[in-house]
């Protein structure tokens, strides 16, 4: 009597990587820390998927010159990692176009929760990124996306963060600044789980809180 | 700022705590396995920016006033450290071996062998509510999150209660909760939350358990691409609508897209059918309409009396008063369509037909319906007689003397334990209430 006859009809949670893949990011350990940081938010991811109706789609692309998707709606129970090596510059702005182009080719008729899309960077974007960024909001998943942004290190701009993030939770959400290697691995963790769990079982307007860093601030420990 | 660590301990006021592994995680805090002369406990320890003095205020209250029921699982005493940058408090720890979410229920990963273990999770979660109201509570933010249920059983528990709170609400500050669950007056901002606006919740909780699908998800939700707070503000708050609102039809279940419900609808029995109409119809706009606790515990009562199994596939199904008032005929089975010719052996209690299957085990509230507690208390069971396999017997699993005439006329007194062969036409004095069995008829 409690089989299933008929269908659930559940939407499932899209989940982007937007990864700076620029040479700067073969620095301090820097690209280390991040390929481990998602390969341990999978787990997680998968805890937060397991108590979905649907699931958790992952997309991952990177720019440095140019722009390339990783994967795409891949299910978060199949998601394995292959660590990015990075080269070349910093095309944010390419970024955002092939984004915005895969969000208007592959998302037709498809169901599902605000999107959330996870940006990290390390520096300053080395092409247009306004007008590139122009076009993502002019996509309805685009414009209507849960938009994180991850400062990985000091150098990265922050302006240009916060334009991405945009409206996100109404204004209130800064880029998360992660200055070593525990607070990026806390600000992924968070990005993938809390912020996809707070798009499948949406409180009227509130924001997740974020991660504290783990250890008091040790000024001799910062090492981007 | 520092965060608990395994091997850290906390001081309460029933003594300290070790620290043993983090075992949660939410955006309130972490939850922790914390352990004190072998016994284990939980401890949720609230992320710093949460560890408000109102926050330490609400856990002494809820501490003070103790759990409504023993399904709560509930503050039993604050935990601080030396540092003082935040806090947490100590709960019974949830056996996650018995227990399971009850989100994996509808994600399709767990299931319950048997509609009787599911009907007792209800029956629970109404008593659970009742009890919290009782004592002037309310809940605030159910979900299935919040629920673990024990599948063999239907025993219930509920957690993060620390959401808990007065019913004395006037703020519309206090205005939030989960979308799905909270009433249309709390979406819109008209209203706080308080034990009316739980009746919605525990009605939808209640129609989601049963019929798997949203009762406000049909048609106008599968037409939304991207669930956004628009979206949501719309199909819970400006424009709610049933999927099975006997006049609106703009939100049906979609065919093969989200349709679960239509089967599970199908089957059930018109009594249960007709209160969640009114649930998501009056009860929706007019708060005074939404089913009370003990309206919805009397229904699951006559839908637990109301089980059979099939005779030819043998999965459960139910018993239609209406099919064989007007039809004389039990409608086919759900599962296999077989047309079903042997009604099972049953007893009529005042209006309220019982079926009597071979493992029926039976609570007092066949008795007493409307009586919130009365579900927990024995009453009777069906037994075979251990040589003559056709022969059934109904024992007395309740502390009441019942009576019945034998053959001859003489009356025959039987107590705790004591059984009594059913017969057709047996009436049987269940300490003032009457009841009335029949045998299987085979019916052409």
């Amino acid at each position: 009597m409690t089989e299933n006859y008929g269908k659930m009809g559940a939407r499932d949670l899209h989940l982007f990587f937007i990864i700076d893949a620029s040479d700067s990011m073969n620095y301090g350990g820097k690209i280390e820390t991040l390929n481990n940081a998602i390969k341990e938010a999978i787990p997680h991811i998968r805890e937060v998927a397991a108590e979905a109706e649907g699931t958790i789609r992952i997309h991952a692309m990177t720019f440095s010159t140019g722009a390339r998707w990783l994967i795409n709606h891949v299910d978060v129970q199949q998601f394995t990692w292959e660590n990015i090596k990075p080269k070349g510059v910093t095309d944010m702005g390419r970024g955002f176009e092939y984004l915005s182009e895969k969000l208007e080719s592959d998302f037709d008729g498809i169901r599902g929760y605000q999107p959330v899309m996870v940006l990290l960077s390390d520096g300053l974007p080395t092409d247009d990124y306004e007008k590139g960024l122009e076009k993502l909001m002019a996509t309805k998943w685009g414009s209507k996306a849960i938009r994180i942004a991850i400062a990985i290190g000091q150098e990265a701009d922050m302006d240009v963060l916060q334009a991405f993030i945009g409206d996100t939770y109404r204004g209130e959400l800064k880029p998360l600044q992660a200055k070593n290697a525990s607070e990026l691995k806390q600000y992924i963790r968070w990005a993938s789980t809390a912020v996809s769990n707070a798009s499948i079982n949406p409180a009227k307007a509130s924001l997740p809180t974020p991660p504290m860093p783990d250890e008091a601030i040790d000024v001799e420990a910062l090492d981007w | 700022m520092k965060q608990l660590k395994v091997g850290d301990t906390v001081t309460t006021d029933q003594g300290t705590f070790k620290v043993m592994k983090c075992i949660g995680e939410g955006g309130q805090g972490k939850v922790y396995r914390i352990a004190s002369d072998g016994k284990a406990y939980a401890l949720k320890w609230f992320h710093q920016a949460l560890a408000t003095q109102a926050q330490f205020t609400t856990i002494e209250t809820l501490v003070e006033m103790g759990a409504p029921d023993g399904r709560f699982i509930w503050p039993i005493s604050i935990a601080q450290t030396d540092s003082e940058e935040s806090f947490g408090y100590v709960m019974p720890l949830i056996d996650q071996q018995k227990y399971q979410k009850l989100t994996r229920y509808f994600s399709g990963e767990i299931t319950f062998e048997k509609q009787t273990h599911l009907i007792e999770a209800c029956m629970q979660l109404v008593h659970s509510f009742y009890a919290l109201h009782m004592k002037g509570l309310c809940y605030r933010d159910i979900s299935f999150g919040n629920i673990f249920v024990e599948l063999a059983t239907g025993n219930i528990q509920i957690c993060d209660n620390d959401n808990v709170t007065y019913d004395n609400l006037t703020s519309p500050e206090d205005n939030w909760g989960t979308y799905g669950f909270m009433a249309p007056e709390i979406v819109r901002g008209e209203a706080p939350p308080s034990t009316t606006t739980d009746l919605f919740s525990l009605s939808v909780v209640l129609f989601r358990m049963l019929y798997k699908q949203h009762p406000l998800q049909g048609r106008r939700e599968v037409e939304i691409d991207i669930l956004d707070e628009a979206a949501n503000q719309m199909l819970y708050g400006q424009h709610p609508v049933f999927i099975f609102d006997p006049i609106d039809e703009t939100n049906r279940p979609v065919k093969n897209i989200k349709d679960i419900a239509v089967k599970y609808w199908e089957q059930t029995p018109d009594t249960l059918n007709d209160l969640f109409v009114r649930a998501f119809t009056e009860g929706l706009t007019s708060p005074e309409y939404r089913v009370r606790e003990s309206e919805w515990m009397k229904a699951l009562t006559i839908l637990k009396g109301q089980l059979l199994y099939c005779t030819n596939c043998g999965k459960e199904r139910y018993y239609h008063p209406n099919d064989i008032k007007i039809k004389h005929q039990l409608r086919a089975c759900p599962h296999c369509g077989t047309k079903q010719f042997l009604l099972p052996p049953r007893m009529k209690l005042e209006d309220r037909v019982i079926m009597l299957n071979h493992d029926t085990v039976l609570s007092q509230n066949q008795l007493r319906p409307l009586d919130m507690e009365a579900y927990l208390k024995p009453f009777a069971r069906v037994i075979q007689h251990p040589r003559h396999p056709n022969i059934w017997g109904l024992k007395n699993a309740s502390d009441d003397k019942w009576t019945y005439h034998k053959m001859q006329g003489e009356e025959q007194q039987i107590e705790r334990e004591g059984v009594i062969p059913m017969k057709q036409g047996l009436m049987i004095d269940f300490n003032g209430t009457m009841g009335l069995v029949r045998l299987s008829v085979k019916q052409e």
